[in-house]
């Protein structure tokens, strides 16, 4: 359709003069690959690798898991990407295989870049991988060299030395406290119910947490306790090991989406935690949670992006292999808008998650502005994706719908959009928030 | 021809609703968040005893005023009447009330072409070259490529169909001349392969024809034109009834779930989503109960307005209904989640909102 004849782009930037030709950019390049230039090199290579691994070991998976998740063993996946190295990316050597530098720059920018990748390819596969760095996080945020010493170096020497790997899951979420650990203003009333009971050497851990991502396959998880007496304030952070007496995994819930991946209950029946496995400090485990959250919130962004990216991938593929009335769709004008308006979205959410990565510290309003955004406009395109291919959007075989279900989720989760607003205003209320304009 | 009372309307829509709660209730349980199918004939059958759907059949108790009846042809009131039926099964199950919305606007062609016959479960094929539907394209069905093949009255042709455990098939095909609508009363020669879909799920169908056509009827333009009206009008319908029942169970929700010290009915983040989905569903049963049937041209495009409008409205309210659950609602316990699926299939099916909208632009044009 766009003839290549003195009209179009390239033949724009051959006719200019030699000066002028260094100055215009005349390439006929994706726009990934545009955007990957703007990244630091060894952000490339991860993003290049990432997106080789997807393509190799997610994308045939993902129809097959979304359809029967409950028969799927998702060790040898597992045991895959560690071996490629991202189950270890939240830390740089030796702790872990992220790159240094870029890493000095950006904690959370190398992880983000992965998440959309596989969340390309598919959501519950995506969230199976990933929801072990956000068991890792409050680790490595407890700043703590012995708990690094002890927890983290021996997982990546494991993980990277003997593709053994060690999963791992973040338990907040209690039946009756979901949005009120999120968000500090409702924490104040929260009604939690694990708590832990100090005894001889450690700790006893009672009660339930639910909708808990890897709950199920995990070897350790970062389990959130108050103090048996106190309120939220005392809350703190213990790793529970599979193997403890007393702690096993309930019910695996039935979801819409992100169907790979378990969210499942956890059950506390006196499980002793020695002392040792308090993460970070004693009672500070609302820190640590607040900023995790804040420190995750662009990676549930960049899955998102993959989700609606994946959507808009599978629907123009769609476009370039079926005619209507004799013309490939994608000839139609109509559809090009259609098209042009989710690439749209698609750049302004990258640019809104790589720009909240931006910072060596996660910042909390950056990470809330890009989560809700992020999550807002992939269910806006996944829709649009769906509505482009008329019928055919709404079947499984051409994975698009899927990406809407899988979508869905990332204005649930990480808090929901609600709470991220409000995250938003309570990190800039003393700040632009109180700008006065007049 | 307005031949129904406000009163009989409420009476029909109270029918529907005893049926639902006796009968149809029971088709979604924990182990089939998407309906116990088998259960499907029986209550299909049931639908039709009670009046609940059309037969082209003068002794079946809906012939005249079921879903898509015979006075739906020139009445408004019976076509509200369907509307209401149609919205009071989608607050219980969507995937029913698309099934009868089917089955209704089977019956509604045979009794337009005088053909009373007795038959069971539909397959209903729109030709896909309808879709996505140009309104040049319904008019001059000629300029649609041929991708099936007729002789010695067979038909060889692979389209997609709705319908449930199909017993017999009505097919819409173009012609040089025309549309013709071709009728099979067994479907033992007709492959049938389940097409798994977002939501509304068991329906839809790829279906193989290598059959014997048992009769052909032709059929006008306008004919073509007031199917597709009906066809867009009930989804409009099903789908302002599954957001209306995705807001009563949001609502009953926020007057048990606690979190920020209290009933989540008092945050107001949460009064937000409530008051916009409220907004979105009033206005897509204002723009249902404004349908009219007015000159043959304008009813369709109205038809698609009425579809884009509610569609689109109910879609967004459901999803604010779902996020007022938080994690619970994306859980298929909770049913809500089928509810978002169901109404975005329903936004998508026989013309997303992309291709109304330029419908709907076509239309103008041609006036
Ligand atoms: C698939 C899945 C995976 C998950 N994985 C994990 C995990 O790995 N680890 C983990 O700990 N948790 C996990 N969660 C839990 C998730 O973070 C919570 O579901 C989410 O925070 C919302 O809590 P809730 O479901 O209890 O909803 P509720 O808190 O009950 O919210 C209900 C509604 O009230 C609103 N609301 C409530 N309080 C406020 C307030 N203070 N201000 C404004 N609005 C408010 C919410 O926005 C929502 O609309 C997961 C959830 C899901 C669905």
């Amino acid at each position: 359709m766009y003839i290549d004849n003195y009209l179009s782009l390239r033949y724009s930037k051959e006719s200019l003069p030699l000066l002028g030709k260094l100055l215009v950019d005349g390439k006929y390049q994706s726009l990934w690959d545009y955007d990957t230039t703007v990244l630091p090199r060894k952000v490339r290579k991860w993003r290049k690798k990432a997106k080789a691994f997807s393509r190799l070991y997610i994308r045939p998976l993902a129809p097959v898991v979304d359809n029967n998740p409950y028969d799927f063993d998702p060790q040898p996946l597992i045991k895959e990407a560690t071996r490629w190295g991202f189950q270890t990316i939240i830390m740089p050597f030796p702790f872990g295989s992220a790159a240094l530098m870029p890493y000095l720059r950006s904690t959370t920018l190398q992880v983000a870049v992965i998440a959309e990748e596989f969340a390309t390819e598919c959501g519950g596969l995506a969230l199976l991988l990933l929801a072990h760095h956000l068991g890792v996080a409050p680790l490595l945020l407890s700043g703590h060299i012995p708990t690094w010493l002890k927890f983290l170096l021996p997982m990546y020497i494991k993980g990277a030395w003997f593709a053994k790997p060690t999963t791992m899951a973040f338990a907040i979420t209690e039946p009756e406290a979901g949005s009120d650990v999120e968000d500090s203003i409702g924490a104040k009333d929260a009604h939690i119910q694990v708590t832990a009971t100090p005894v001889n050497g450690g700790y006893l851990l009672n009660g339930t947490k639910v909708f808990i991502s890897d709950g199920a396959i995990a070897d350790q998880v970062t389990v959130f306790a108050k103090i048996k007496g106190e309120e939220v304030d005392s809350w703190t952070c213990f790793l529970v090991k599979k193997c403890m007496k007393g702690f096993s995994a309930g019910r695996r819930e039935k979801k819409m989406g992100q169907r790979a991946a378990d969210a499942s209950e956890l059950i506390f029946d006196n499980v002793f935690v020695p002392r040792r496995n308090i993460v970070g400090k004693l009672r500070g485990g609302w820190a640590l949670n607040q900023n995790v959250l804040n420190y995750s919130r662009p990676v549930v962004a960049a899955m998102a992006l993959g989700h609606a990216r994946g959507a808009f991938e599978r629907a123009l593929h769609f476009c370039n292999h079926n005619y209507y009335m004799g013309k490939k769709l994608i000839d139609y004008k109509e559809i090009q808008y259609e098209l042009a308006d989710m690439l749209i979205k698609l750049e302004s959410v990258r640019m809104t998650i790589w720009r909240s990565c931006a910072h060596f510290r996660a910042c909390q309003s950056l990470s809330s502005i890009a989560k809700v955004y992020a999550s807002d406009m992939a269910v806006e395109i996944c829709k649009q994706a769906m509505a482009i291919m008329g019928d055919a959007g709404i079947y499984h075989e051409y994975g698009v719908e899927k990406a809407l279900r899988d979508a869905r989720l990332t204005q649930i989760y990480e808090g929901t959009n609600q709470i991220n607003r409000y995250a938003i205003i309570e990190h800039q209320y003393t700040t632009d928030v109180a700008i006065d304009t007049i | 021809m307005d031949t129904l009372s406000q009163a009989t309307i409420a009476e029909f829509e109270q029918l529907t609703a005893n049926f639902c709660k006796k009968s149809l209730l029971h088709y979604i349980d924990e182990h089939h968040p998407d309906g116990n199918f088998t259960l499907l004939p029986s209550l299909v059958d049931e639908a039709c005893a009670i009046g609940i759907i059309a037969k082209a059949n003068a002794s079946a108790p809906g012939y005249d005023y079921g879903v898509w009846g015979k006075q739906t042809i020139d009445s408004n009131d019976a076509i509200q009447s369907s509307l209401i039926m149609l919205a009071t099964l989608a607050k219980t199950c969507a995937s029913f009330a698309f099934l009868v919305h089917i089955q209704g606007i089977a019956a509604n062609i045979l009794i337009r072409n005088n053909m009373e016959t007795d038959y069971h479960y539909p397959l209903l094929i729109l030709y896909d070259g309808l879709f996505p539907p140009y309104y040049s394209l319904l008019c001059n069905p000629s300029r649609i490529p041929i991708n099936y093949t007729m002789e010695n009255n067979y038909l060889i042709h692979t389209s997609m169909g709705y319908g449930y455990n199909p017993q017999y098939a009505i097919v819409f095909l173009p012609e040089s001349t025309g549309w013709q609508c071709i009728y099979f009363n067994n479907t033992d020669t007709i492959l049938l392969q389940t097409i798994k879909t977002h939501g509304i799920r068991g329906l839809t169908y790829r279906a193989r024809f290598n059959s014997k056509i048992t009769h052909s009827m032709s059929a006008d333009t306008h004919t073509i034109e007031m199917l597709l009206a009906y066809f867009w009008l009930g989804l409009a319908a099903i789908a302002t009834g599954v957001a209306h029942s995705a807001y009563q169970k949001a609502i009953e929700y926020t007057g048990e779930r606690y979190q920020r010290g209290g009933l989540i009915k008092n945050i107001e983040s949460v009064q937000m989503l409530l008051g916009n989905a409220k907004a979105n569903i009033e206005a897509s049963k204002r723009a249902l109960v404004t349908f009219e049937l007015v000159d043959s041209s304008a009813v369709l495009k109205h038809a698609a307005q009425t579809r884009l409008t509610a569609t689109t409205l109910c879609s967004q309210a459901v999803t604010d209904c779902l996020q007022v659950f938080g994690g619970y609602g994306y859980m298929e316990d909770f049913g809500i989640e089928k509810k978002f699926r169901d109404c975005n299939t329903l936004l998508s099916i026989g013309g997303s909102p992309f291709f109304m909208k330029q419908y709907i632009a076509q239309m103008e044009m041609e006036e």
